[in-house]
């Protein structure tokens, strides 16, 4: 039987993932948000033959107390900037831009997503987001966060008005018939009259169908609410799970839940972020590995750490047990993230440090350390256990690490029959095996 | 004189796509070809995703009314171009000061300070449907309070970071200076934003402000607080006079030096070897549909056109144009290829670019931040 073979997405990301990456000393921190930065990234993805280049979404800085980090990095610049101005110095790799439901309007994100597509020949994803951190609200004229059930509402009634506009135009709308004078053959438009529980929208886009019809529709976040909005929309995910038993049972509740919405579980890709830190020989990957985290301010991995747990840490002592049972007193609802940290925390007497140094190093992703051999066969066992469709690579630093595993690791995988050799089609949907839509906005 | 073209895919007359090279939707291409010939003219700007209809007459399906997202495609040409200016057109109707302001500030550190935000409103008629909202305004003049308001919120957040705040020191570890990002805690009658802003300073401090024109009276005082780049329609060198005037002095009513703002005639161009092929070309184009009644334009040659430009920039009707070229490739080739050379030997332009921002180009300042000690 032929391997099933895996999809390759690369994370871009300002200086690196490993939180500390951007002071290593390959990395020119003037440089990294700029157009070169970013082209530089897409190309070498499309070098190694990547599915897509993914980039993330944030609507708040980050604080403490009210002031940014001093130590930490950025989060991700504007995503469909990044990705439209790559898409005219690549040709195939795939473009995943982050928006939120939470703060945009659908007719203004259904335009926005099919001019992607149009100008990237058919390569635009979605990473649909509902926006999870309270700060956003602030910056966006609301006293506080939408609150989640209302936002996965709110998410799926966005979603279905902007699949209604994209299926506005038929085929061949575009009559363009010099002779008669008639541009659009307004037959082949249809508009779309939606009311809603938090929308009205009436009318066409202003653009016919995209090269895909729809962008692929991608979902990251794992909350039962997350999970369930992912097996109604959701063609590829990209997952957080570091722990391959997780992994594999996350892959299947989802696709558990599709048929129920009427959905195929076949088509769905799942891609867990994957930090990988590599080396010609093991010793080396975790002297690199050392090296980095020497580098991880500990502030930062403490921060880090009390935004996620929603518990201030701070005045903990940095060497002391992380204080499992005054978190879990605080009574905030955790994400299965912080519990499988709390939990290994107190099997293995880890300190506030020692945690906050595993939540930075690898911005809670799954992470790998060894040499890119040791890395297939961990990505192999992932994949032949049904834990995943393949990777968003997370590289800890740019370009380096980057250049790294598409110069070493893909030619592995290649070998193994586990990756493609080269591009078989043009588009992101013919990358990750799936369908175009139907064109009848469902 | 400082001149500036507005694309469109096929051009600016309505009939433009019965005569045009260019393919009924051809995407992307005819805008990355047109930035890269107004660049070999060293123009200071394109600009990009300007109207070119109204909603009742695309929705007929006899124009070329389909409008690529202005902001994917100054993506696009950020890396199709070197040194040319991108203006992207961004309606304030509904939009949210915080998006503007990320997206432009993410802009213009991409393309290393050649970015520009054409400011203005699409009016009701066109969002009526489309985005159907009980907040927002149902007057025109509670609009432009709002708009106003939205344009003074984003330059707040592009100076929430100092210079010195991204300071991204490797050996000490250190990413930002906290005292050099601030919030801005801005609480008006739109829009509260806490703030700062979490992509740092724009490379030209604040990306170019482009303002459409707007009648005289309260709007347009409050839009010169904001305004560096007025793009008007003036019917002749009287009424730009007047106008250009007015903005002057309505800037320095808001505490503003009046040569940081600059009023931009836009033209519809129609040109041609000879006068007789220009008119014949013009009335061809009338024939196959009415040209707009509003748009200025001008039907002529080449040197025609140069000495027009001349004659309006000489008599301070304006400080420079934006061409719409009626018909592209062509006008837009004629304009590059032979208006511009006449000019520079006129010596009203200049002969490449000397600069590598917009501000630059159009002689504007770099803004400082407001919270610089």
């Amino acid at each position: 039987m032929a391997e099933r073979r895996m999809h390759l997405g690369v994370f871009t990301y300002p200086g690196g993932h490993h939180i500390a990456g951007w002071r290593h000393g390959s990395v020119q921190p003037q440089e990294i948000l700029g157009y070169d930065y970013y082209r530089r990234t897409a190309q070498a993805a499309e070098r190694g033959k990547f599915d897509l280049v993914f980039v993330g979404d944030m609507l708040a800085a980050r604080e403490k107390d009210g002031r940014v980090i001093a130590q930490g990095a950025l989060n991700n610049i504007d995503s469909i900037s990044i990705l439209s101005a790559v898409a005219g110095a690549t040709e195939r790799v795939g473009l995943v831009a982050t928006l939120s439901t939470t703060y945009n309007e659908p007719f203004a994100i259904a335009q926005r997503f099919a001019s992607l597509d149009h100008l990237s020949g058919g390569r635009a994803g979605w990473n649909i987001i509902t926006t999870a951190n309270d700060d956003a609200a602030l910056n966006f004229s609301r006293k506080s966060h939408m609150e989640k059930t209302m936002r996965y509402q709110r998410a799926r009634e966005f979603v279905d008005i902007c699949k209604g506009l994209w299926d506005g135009w038929e085929e061949g709308a575009v009559a363009a018939d010099r002779a008669s004078g008639t541009f659009v053959d307004t037959n082949k438009v249809r508009e779309l009259d939606h009311k809603g529980q938090f929308f009205s929208v009436k009318g066409a886009l202003d653009l016919p169908r995209s090269p895909q019809g729809w962008p692929v529709m991608v979902q990251a976040g794992g909350s039962p609410a997350g999970l369930e909005f992912a097996a109604t929309v959701a063609e590829l995910i990209f997952a957080a799970q570091s722990n391959r038993q997780e992994a594999i049972k996350f892959r299947a509740a989802v696709k558990q839940r599709m048929p129920g919405h009427g959905r195929d579980p076949a088509i769905l890709k799942v891609l867990p972020g994957l930090l990988p830190i590599l080396g010609s020989t093991e010793k080396e990957a975790l002297e690199k590995e050392t090296m980095l985290n020497e580098l991880l301010h500990p502030a930062v991995g403490i921060w880090m750490l009390s935004e996620q747990m929603q518990f201030r840490l701070y005045d903990y002592p940095q060497d002391g047990p992380l204080p499992t049972a005054d978190i879990r007193a605080g009574g905030s609802a955790f994400t299965p993230r912080v519990m499988h940290l709390m939990e290994r925390a107190d099997r293995e007497g880890l300190s506030v440090r020692d945690c906050g140094v595993l939540v930075a190093a690898s911005r809670s992703h799954g992470s790998f350390v060894g040499t890119p051999e040791q890395l297939v066969d961990h990505m192999k066992l992932w994949l032949d256990e049904g834990a995943c469709d393949g990777f968003n690579v997370m590289p800890a630093y740019f370009h380096d690490e980057m250049d790294l595993f598409v110069d070493q690791v893909v030619p592995i995988l290649q070998r193994r029959g586990l990756f493609r050799r080269d591009y078989e089609g043009t588009t992101l949907r013919h990358h990750l095996g799936l369908p175009i839509p139907c064109g009848s906005g469902r | 004189m400082h001149l500036l073209a507005s694309l469109a895919a096929h051009g600016w007359h309505p009939a433009a796509w019965r005569v045009s090279s260019i393919a009924g939707f051809a995407g992307a291409a005819p805008f990355t070809a047109a930035a890269q010939t107004a660049e070999r003219g060293g123009l200071d700007a394109v600009l990009l995703g300007l109207p070119t209809a109204p909603l009742a007459v695309r929705a007929a399906g006899r124009v070329d009314g389909l409008r690529l997202d202005p902001l994917p495609l100054v993506g696009l040409l950020i890396g199709a171009t070197r040194r040319i200016g991108l203006g992207g057109y961004w309606p304030a109707d509904v939009a949210e000061p915080f998006h503007v302001a990320r997206v432009f500030a993410t802009l213009d550190h991409l393309a290393g300070g050649r970015t520009g935000w054409i400011a203005g409103l699409d009016g009701r008629a066109e969002l009526a449907a489309r985005v159907q909202r009980p907040d927002l305004p149902t007057d025109d003049k509670e609009a432009a309070l709002r708009l106003a308001e939205l344009i003074d919120v984003a330059r707040q957040l592009w100076d929430s970071w100092e210079d010195g705040g991204f300071v991204v020191d490797q050996s000490a570890g250190t990413f930002a200076d906290p005292e050099r990002v601030h919030p801005i805690d801005h609480a008006g009658r739109f829009f509260t934003v806490r703030g700062p802003l979490n992509v740092p300073r724009p490379i030209q401090g604040q990306p170019v402000i482009l303002h459409r024109d707007v009648p005289a009276g309260d709007a347009r005082a409050g839009a010169a607080a904001n305004a560096e780049v007025v793009l008007a329609q003036p019917a002749t060198i009287a009424e730009a006079k007047e106008a250009r005037a007015d903005w002057r002095s309505l800037a320095v009513r808001h505490g503003r030096d009046a040569d940081g703002l600059r009023y931009v005639a836009r033209t519809v161009a129609i040109l041609a070897e000879t006068e007789a092929a220009a008119v014949r070309r013009a009335a061809e184009l009338d024939a196959l549909a009415a040209p707009d009644a509003g748009a200025t334009r001008f039907v002529g040659t080449p040197a025609q056109f140069a000495a027009h430009l001349a004659e309006w920039h000489a008599a301070g009707a304006c400080d420079g144009f934006d061409i719409l070229p009626a018909v592209l490739p062509i006008d837009l080739d004629l304009l590059v290829d032979v208006v511009v050379p006449l000019l520079r030997r006129r010596g009203l332009v200049r002969t490449g670019y000397d600069s590598t921002t917009l501000r630059g180009h159009l002689g504007l300042q770099r803004a400082e931040s407001r919270f610089a000690a």
